[in-house]
C-alpha cells in the first residue's frame, strides 16, 4: 500500500494516517509499533486503536460498516481537501474495503482483490497527477 | 529407527516453538520500530481528529488495519 500511496507520489502533499487496530487475536501495541516501523515517511502518522475500546474503529464504522457488524477495519479512506471532522468522522470522498461480500459493508466499495489498482486509480482521480502506468505492475 | 524419528520430531518441534515464541514475545527486530512514534488512542480519538483537521489543506488518506 505504501507503494501506491506514497512511493508513486513522492512530492505530493498528502496526510496519511495509519490506524493500527487491535482486531485479530495477536494484535497489540507492540505489533502496531512493529508494523509502523515498516512504513516510514514524513507524511505518515501512526496511531494505535486499543482492543478494550476500539474508539477509532467504532467511530469510523458509522456510515461505512453495516449496523451491528463491528468496527471499521481493512478500510482505505480518501478525503479531499477541505473536508473537516466535526463531531464524528466525515464520510470519505472515495473509499474501499476488503471485507468480502456485502454482509459487513457495501459491495460497491469492495476492492475484490484489486486493492493496489483501486488505490492507484483513486490517487490519480483525486490528484490529477499522471504517472507511468508500468508502475502499476510493480 | 523410531528413536531417530522421535529425536528429529523433538528438534523440529523445539525450533517451531522457539520461533513462535520469538515472533510473539521476542524483542522487536523490525528496523525503525524503535524510532517510529505510534500515538495511542486508548483514552481518546482526539489525536487522530486533530491530525486530520490540521491537514485539511491537503488530500488525506486514512486506513484502519490489523498490524498482524
Amino acid at each position: 500500500m505504501q507503494e501506491w500511496i506514497l512511493k508513486h507520489f513522492p512530492d505530493l502533499p498528502i496526510s496519511v494516517s495509519f490506524v493500527w487496530i487491535d482486531f485479530l487475536d495477536n494484535d497489540r501495541f507492540e505489533m502496531a509499533k512493529r508494523a509502523a516501523g515498516r512504513i516510514q515517511d514524513p507524511r505518515v502518522k501512526h496511531f494505535h486503536d486499543a482492543r478494550d475500546k476500539i474508539l477509532a474503529g467504532n467511530a469510523f464504522a458509522n456510515g461505512l460498516i453495516r449496523k451491528h457488524n463491528g468496527p471499521a477495519w481493512d478500510v482505505y479512506l480518501f478525503y479531499a481537501k477541505g473536508v473537516t471532522w466535526d463531531d464524528t468522522p466525515p464520510m470519505p470522498t472515495i473509499w474501499w474495503h476488503q471485507l468480502s461480500g456485502n454482509r459487513r459493508a457495501h459491495p460497491k466499495y469492495f476492492a475484490k482483490g484489486k486493492l493496489p489498482e483501486k488505490l492507484h486509480d483513486t490517487m490519480h482521480t483525486l490528484t490529477g497527477i499522471p504517472c507511468n502506468d508500468t508502475k502499476k505492475s510493480e | 529407527m523410531m528413536r531417530m524419528l522421535w529425536k528429529r520430531a523433538w528438534v523440529v518441534g523445539l525450533i517451531g516453538v522457539s520461533l513462535g515464541w520469538s515472533a510473539a514475545f521476542g524483542a522487536d527486530k523490525t528496523p525503525g520500530a524503535d524510532k517510529v512514534e505510534v500515538v495511542s488512542l486508548a483514552d481518546s480519538i482526539e489525536p487522530l481528529k486533530t491530525y486530520f483537521n490540521e491537514n485539511q489543506d491537503k488530500l488525506r488518506f486514512v486506513t484502519i488495519l490489523s498490524p498482524t
